[in-house]
């Protein structure tokens, strides 16, 4: 065990701050003081009023960057705590797990909503003084991982705790999460003093940060190898690669299957939130979208104070490892550590949306795909409308206005009004004409298919494997021939009309809108 | 402590330099050295008259910013016809489609239809005035497929945009239609299956297609140049063909030809396409095979009878070939003959066709003038 030179040199800029900061302030107050005390009556009075002046002109900003490090404790941490009564299984693995890495035990445990893990202290002096000590878990972890592969994600962030490589490591990474929560919230005051404060603070605390760069980088390596021995390497590694995989497809599962839900007013019920982002992850056509993002973990955008090394790194360091003798096989998923996992999920998933949730509507996924695509198909449609509403100079507030507008030959005045690229825009005469004409038919597309979805001919279909996808009754050419005709040489609104006139419409089986997926 | 004021002087004092440092105005500058010449005012040399200067109009040539890039040779009823269209009579047009001989008709309907993909208001009038003219009926599907061209742009597919492909495909479907229309009115007429040819090329369509289309255009214009050129295109390698497919076709062309009927012009356009973008010192250009092709040419051009609408086209294509191999006093009498348009190949394949028509042009008569003076 030893105590590198950089990493002291780390501790002394850390704990230097304050005895800085603080020892400037008594300077300046004993400078006022012996100013007062002796003060000869030869000397005007105001002179040694200036002098103070100057020094509490100096002290303010010294005083604002202390209360800048103060860490703000009032936002609420995510998530929800879970009681060691409550969870007994996923306490006892945490408890044991911290047992073999040889660190304190977690005050609290707290279930969020994001692929995360991570070990927090709320210290004090940026990290110089420990404190109470805090565990988050993603729920996606648990949907996602398997015990093993949790085991290694939160073997790794307890090793950053474990002193065992370096003594003053956890204090310099403790210090780095301080600092750089100090450096994130800091605030855009105007006042002089404070852009002097901020100005000093930032120069402090990337000084530090950058002392510590390597410490950190190789707590990163020396929490990978604690991993590899309670975990197992072929888990740790697993983990790794495990985890760009549910980042992405939690992303994508917000983006094609919340996000439509939420701008149309409509969510899932919160238990089906989390069994949602299982259903896709084990959807065979999304596992096999994923497979290269497991074989070739992509490196996200670095934020330039972040230690960790590569993911690639990572995996070959840790390949160079040898495998533990006793390789605990848990291969079951991590959600089975916890207890009535359906109630608990549905509770972390109240907490994965903004404020607002409560005034949607809760409904099931198939509600969902036709809420948010009918919404879609609405929102994108709009513009057209507006467009044409100005440019006509009355209101058009539907596709059957729209046509009528056409018919009217208002054709190409609402074409030449939608806005344009820059080759349509230098265009002239014909060209310009036909190049707005083919923006105005791409314009159309959604007032034609949301028509099409009221008239029953076609219907959005919820399926893991596609998200939310329309699914015709009808051939879909017969849409591409109407809307050519819609903007031809001619315009012709009959074919579009006779397509969405249902009453004209032969019977026929009605569109079948039963999901494809699970 | 009252004599602290003093140092406000030395204050203000030091805070200038900090600021005059920072902005770099105190730091010593190396300045440019002065070059020794300029010291000496010598006039400069660009305000004194150049001694000769080559000017096309010297050798009987028409100056470059006269030069025609539109036409292939002079065509004055055209001329006269695009001038009335452009202020809105379509009268000549009307007139000179229906007196003009197929090989004419088409080069003057593809011009008409350029101008009306720009604009057609006159031709709209047109229409409205004589719905059944074949030359308006023509001009109208023709125009079609020229506005999709112009939407699609020159350029190569990857570096064409989406909104270009929409619209281009969107317009050239509305083309058979019109065609269809066309060739109903006049059933012996071969230019609607002309511009067929153009749609065949932008739908991709397949081998089998091409041949069904081109045998319908044979049997109405066996011998017909333009519709050579046309569906050279489609077998091209660029298009929906290959090199060994356009020589074949160019070649089986060319040999079923009369002399005077300026088919064996394809050859040279199948080498200049295969040769397209290489310099002419390439082995292409030098092969008995072009040589031959050229002679043959040459041959064909003083077979021809001097009306023919592709005769000037063809002194073109020679002046290039002829230059290429150096045969520079035959390029200059083939320059001579053509100078002053250049609405013709390898010239219009070029962004701006008289950068690449201007130097070479140059070249061969400045050759040719100084060969002679060493002669005299």
């Amino acid at each position: 065990m030893r105590t590198p030179g950089r990493a002291l040199r780390a501790f002394g800029i850390l704990a230097g701050f304050y005895a800085g900061t603080v020892g400037t302030l008594l300077a300046l107050a004993a400078l006022d003081v012996a100013l007062v005390l002796h003060s000869s009556r030869a000397s005007p009075v105001f002179t040694e009023a200036k002098v103070i002046g100057a020094t509490v002109l100096v002290a303010v900003p010294l005083v604002r960057g202390l209360v800048l490090t103060r860490r703000r404790h009032d936002a609420r941490p995510a998530g929800i705590s879970v009681s060691r009564q409550e969870q007994p299984a996923l306490w006892g693995r945490v408890l044991s797990l911290c047992d073999q890495v040889g660190v304190r035990a977690p005050e609290e445990i707290r279930l969020t909503p994001d692929v995360n893990a991570g070990v927090d202290e709320v210290a004090h002096l940026m990290g110089l003084i420990p404190g109470r000590r805090r565990m988050y878990l993603g729920v996606p972890l648990l949907v996602g991982l398997t015990v093993a592969q949790l085991d290694a994600v939160l073997a790794h962030e307890l090793g950053h705790y474990s002193n065992r490589d370096a003594r003053l490591a956890p204090t310099i990474v403790r210090g780095r999460i301080g600092v750089l929560a100090v450096l994130r919230s800091i605030g855009a005051g105007d006042s002089f003093a404070q852009q002097v404060a901020r100005t000093f603070f930032t120069w402090y605390a990337e000084l530090y940060l950058r002392t510590s760069q390597t410490i950190s980088r190789q707590q990163e390596f020396a929490a990978d190898r604690m991993a590899a021995r309670v975990a197992g390497r072929d888990h740790t590694i697993a983990a790794l690669r495990e985890l760009p995989v549910l980042s992405a497809a939690y992303d994508l599962y917000l983006d094609q299957f919340i996000a439509p839900g939420w701008e149309a007013g409509v969510l899932p019920p919160p238990e089906e939130f989390f069994a949602g982002l299982r259903a896709l992850l084990f959807e065979p056509d999304r596992r096999d979208a994923l497979a290269p993002v497991r074989e070739e973990p992509p490196e996200p955008e670095r934020d330039p104070y972040d230690s960790h090394p590569p993911v690639s790194e990572r995996i070959a360091a840790l390949s160079l490892l040898p495998e533990t003798d006793r390789v605990p096989s848990h291969e079951q998923p991590a959600l089975t550590l916890i207890r009535d996992a359906t109630r608990v999920c549905a509770r972390v998933a109240e907490t994965a949306l903004p404020p607002g949730a409560a005034e949607k509507r809760t409904v099931d996924w198939d509600e969902l795909a036709r809420a948010a695509g009918r919404n879609s198909l609405a929102t994108a449609g709009g513009t057209v409308l507006r467009t044409a509403s100005t440019a006509v100079g009355a209101p058009v507030p539907d596709l059957p206005a729209l046509l009528a507008a056409i018919d009217a030959g208002w054709l190409d005045i609402i074409a030449a009004a939608l806005p344009g690229s820059p080759r349509a825009r230098q265009a002239t005469g014909r060209i310009a004409r036909e190049f707005a004409r083919t923006a105005l038919r791409d314009a159309v597309i959604p007032l034609a298919l949301l028509a099409m979805v009221d008239a029953g001919l076609a219907g959005w279909a919820h399926s893991w494997a596609r998200g939310l996808h329309l699914r015709y009754a009808t051939s879909p050419d017969a849409l591409d021939r109407a809307l050519d005709a819609l903007v031809a040489g001619v315009p012709d609104t009959r074919p579009l009309r006779r397509l969405l006139d249902t009453a004209h419409r032969p019977p026929g089986p009605a569109p079948s809108l039963a999901p494809t997926g699970m | 402590m009252s004599r602290l004021y003093l140092l406000i002087p030395v204050v203000a004092a030091a805070l200038w330099f900090i600021v005059r440092y920072r902005d770099g105005s105190l730091r010593r500058t190396r300045k440019p050295p002065v070059p020794s010449a300029a010291r000496h005012a010598v006039p400069a040399t660009s305000t004194e008259e150049p001694v000769w200067e080559y000017r096309p109009e010297d050798y009987g040539l028409v100056p470059d910013d006269q030069v025609n890039t539109q036409l292939a040779g002079p065509d004055p009823e055209l001329t006269e016809a695009l001038r009335a269209v452009s202020s809105g009579d379509w009268r000549p047009a009307s007139a000179l489609l229906a007196a003009s001989g197929p090989e004419w008709r088409w080069i003057r309907l593809t011009a008409l239809a350029k101008a009306a993909a720009e604009d057609d208001s006159w031709l709209r009038d047109w229409r409205g005035a004589r719905p059944d003219d074949p030359g308006a009926v023509l001009v109208t599907a023709q125009s079609l497929i020229e506005l999709a061209w112009q939407l699609r742009g020159s350029k190569q597919a990857q570096y064409t945009e989406q909104e270009q492909f929409e619209s281009f495909g969107r317009v050239l479907a509305q083309a058979p239609p019109a065609l269809a229309e066309a060739a109903r009115i006049a059933p012996a007429e071969p230019a609607p299956y002309l511009g067929m040819i153009s749609v065949a090329l932008g739908q991709g369509w397949s081998h089998e297609q091409m041949t069904a289309l081109w045998q319908e255009v044979v049997t109405r214009a066996p011998h017909h140049v333009g519709a050579h050129l046309l569906a050279l295109q489609y077998w091209c390698a660029k298009w929906r063909g290959s090199h060994p497919l356009m020589h074949e076709f160019a070649e089986t062309a060319a040999a079923q030809a009369q002399p005077g009927s300026l088919l064996s012009m394809l050859r040279l356009v199948a080498t200049y396409e295969e040769l397209l973008g290489q310099r002419t010192n390439h082995p292409g250009y030098h092969s008995p095979a072009t040589t031959a092709a050229i002679d043959a040419l040459l041959v064909d051009v003083r077979a021809c009878p001097p009306g023919h609408a592709w005769l000037p086209a063809a002194r073109h294509l020679l002046v290039w070939f002829l230059w290429a191999q150096r045969r520079m006093p035959e390029a200059a009498e083939q320059v001579r003959l053509v100078d002053g348009y250049i609405g013709a190949l390898p010239w219009k394949y070029h962004p701006d066709p008289i950068k690449l028509y201007s130097p070479v042009r140059k070249h061969i008569v400045l050759h040719v003038d100084r060969v002679a003076g060493e002669g005299a």
